[in-house]
């Protein structure tokens, strides 16, 4: 299983993150039903930025990834799931 | 709506803009903002021409309007204390950052590298213009004899045609975008209705509303009491539960927070009743409560105006109501819609009107995590479950609906929404045939889908109906509904 967790802090939810909370139902056929996605409290990332890495930041098995959107998260979990 | 790289950038700045402002760092603060966000590349004219960029779009943030000065925005924002009003611009709603419109091209019908060179020649024998030859095995077309009439575009069986389109003056639905010599488009403020479409449809972000966020952060830190409007639209645009963001307003300064809805409660009953004339006369009944679509009738269907309804919309029947109780308050309003600043500024109860999108830049400048605070217990007064369904397209409809006795014809009203040739099309028609009421709605979807949304729509049709849905049953249970 992999776990998405998506940060839900105002930041990140305002720039996009709110959107991502919808992935669960959207993931495509392949990563169907191997994600467990979970919200989460803010991961306090934006305050510290991590030189131009911006919100939306979500966790996939504990590593960061920034600037999340629909695209870039399936492709993501998609290396995740290959690495394992 | 989608949440691009555009958007994220735009509300990125908005949110540093106005940590600048309330952080009392206008200066040097802003003048460093361009040459933070735009780092130095290897192409130092690239560099300087993103940060002239970033400089013209910092300015509508803190209402200043970009056009309405002579002084490059470099100049504006080092003496920008200056430029500062201290009252609401009355200018344009709706303001085009020369800087940033990439003028691109409009109208043109192109070849592209699709092009088979088949032996239909179907693209050149169609051409009314005799404007399409075959050169060096392809299809070309002469631009001076072209007329963009689009017939090859469809004649290829190959996609190859192409119309180049300015995107923002293809969403427009009064036409009130037109370029200059340098095919930099301007908003003709006679023509905007402030719909709000060409905003989101700009992929470089030049189209900025002119905020006034900087207004409404003067009164939140000054004596003066201010009450927040907020519309239904809001569940699922924020993170955390209602009531958490209740606390957030309340943190942010308002005294106390409302819902519109109550506006949509105290209305409705009054528009039955007009809808139920209008059945009984066999003439038509308008909804009044989108200002977009108010404007759109104003200028392209003037003879539909004496039919739309009595009623005040929703914002100004509460803010009245909230202005009679206590004059000395401030009301700001809450919302999805731009055109609401307009309507705003036509009435006196309503100060200052902020987007979803805005409140969420000025959350996030002043670090306050909606889903970490504690819960205020709802709204100071419920609205009813049908009153919030006015955001949600075919809502009004469906208050009205539940207010008519048995029998009463509810297939003769209908709900329009948007400008696309068929809604008009409708719209004319209804004149004539047996339809009595129109719910009008701008944004398809309705307010749910407005152009100053900060979260995708899904999330609030999906969460507002199972609000509706759960307040409904409550009411069914006790029996009772007012």
């Amino acid at each position: 299983m992999i776990h998405l967790e998506i940060c839900s802090g105002t930041a990140c939810y305002v720039m996009g993150g709110g959107a991502l909370l919808l992935l669960a139902e959207e993931l495509p056929a392949d990563l169907a039903g191997q994600v467990l996605v979970t919200g989460s409290p803010c991961l306090e990332l934006c305050r510290n930025p991590l030189g131009d890495r911006k919100a939306p930041f979500v966790k996939i098995n504990g590593r960061i990834h920034s600037s999340a959107t629909v695209e870039s998260v399936i492709e993501a979990l998609r290396e995740a799931r290959d690495e394992d | 709506m989608k949440i691009d790289a555009t958007v994220r950038r735009r509300r990125d700045l908005m949110s540093q803009v106005i940590r600048c402002y309330t952080h009392d760092e206008l200066f040097p603060g802003l003048t460093l903002l361009p040459l933070k966000m735009v780092p130095k590349s290897s192409s130092s004219c690239t560099t300087f021409s993103e940060r002239e960029k970033v400089r013209s779009r910092i300015l509508p943030i803190l209402g200043v309007d970009p056009d309405g000065n002579q002084e490059e925005p470099e100049e504006i924002l080092l003496d920008i204390r200056r430029f500062l009003k201290p009252k609401r611009n009355e200018g344009p709603l709706l303001t085009i950052s020369a800087e940033s419109c990439d003028g691109c091209p409009d109208g043109q019908v192109l070849v592209t590298d699709s092009c088979r060179g088949c032996e239909a020649e179907s693209c050149r024998t169609v051409c009314p213009r005799g404007a399409v030859s075959i050169v060096n095995g392809k299809s070309f077309i002469d631009q001076e004899a072209c007329i963009s009439c689009g017939l090859c575009i469809r004649a290829c069986r190959f996609t190859a045609i192409v119309k180049l389109e300015k995107p923002c003056r293809k969403v427009c639905p009064t036409n009130a975008l037109s370029q200059d010599e340098q095919g930099i488009m301007h908003i003709d403020e006679k023509k905007c209705i402030a719909c709000g479409a060409c905003y989101n449809s700009c992929p470089f972000g030049a189209v900025t509303p002119v905020s006034e966020l900087r207004y409404v952060i003067d009164i939140l830190q000054s004596q003066r009491k201010v009450s927040a409007v907020i519309a239904p639209s809001c569940v699922g645009q924020y993170p955390g539960t209602m009531g958490q963001l209740i606390t957030a307003l309340k943190r942010l300064g308002f005294a106390c927070v409302y819902d519109v809805a109550l506006g949509a409660d105290m209305i409705a009953a009054a528009e039955a009743e007009e809808w139920k004339e209008a059945e009984e006369e066999g003439s038509l009944l308008l909804s009044s409560c989108c200002p977009a679509y108010q404007n759109y009738l104003s200028q392209r269907l003037i003879e539909l105006q004496p039919s739309v309804s009595h009623s005040p919309s929703p914002m100004v029947a509460l803010a009245g109501q909230l202005k009679e109780r206590d004059p000395e308050c401030a009301v700001v309003f809450i919302g999805p819609c731009i055109a609401k600043k307009d309507e705003a500024r036509k009435t006196d109860c309503v100060d200052y009107v902020l987007t979803f999108e805005e409140l969420g830049a000025l959350l996030v400048a002043s670090a306050i995590d909606v889903q970490e605070l504690e819960e205020t217990v709802g709204f100071d007064m419920v609205p009813s479950p049908e009153a919030r369904g006015f955001a949600i397209s075919g809502g009004v409809l469906k208050a009205l609906s539940r207010m008519q006795k048995e029998g009463f014809p509810l297939e003769h009203g209908i709900t329009v929404e948007g400008f696309s040739f068929e809604t008009i099309r409708t719209l004319k028609q209804a004149v004539m045939d047996e339809t009595s009421f129109i719910e009008l709605m701008a944004c398809e979807g309705g307010c749910i889908n407005g152009p100053g949304i900060s979260c995708t729509s899904k999330i609030t049709k999906r969460k507002l109906l199972a609000d509706i849905a759960q307040g409904d049953e409550t009411v069914s249970v006790g029996q009772k509904r007012a």
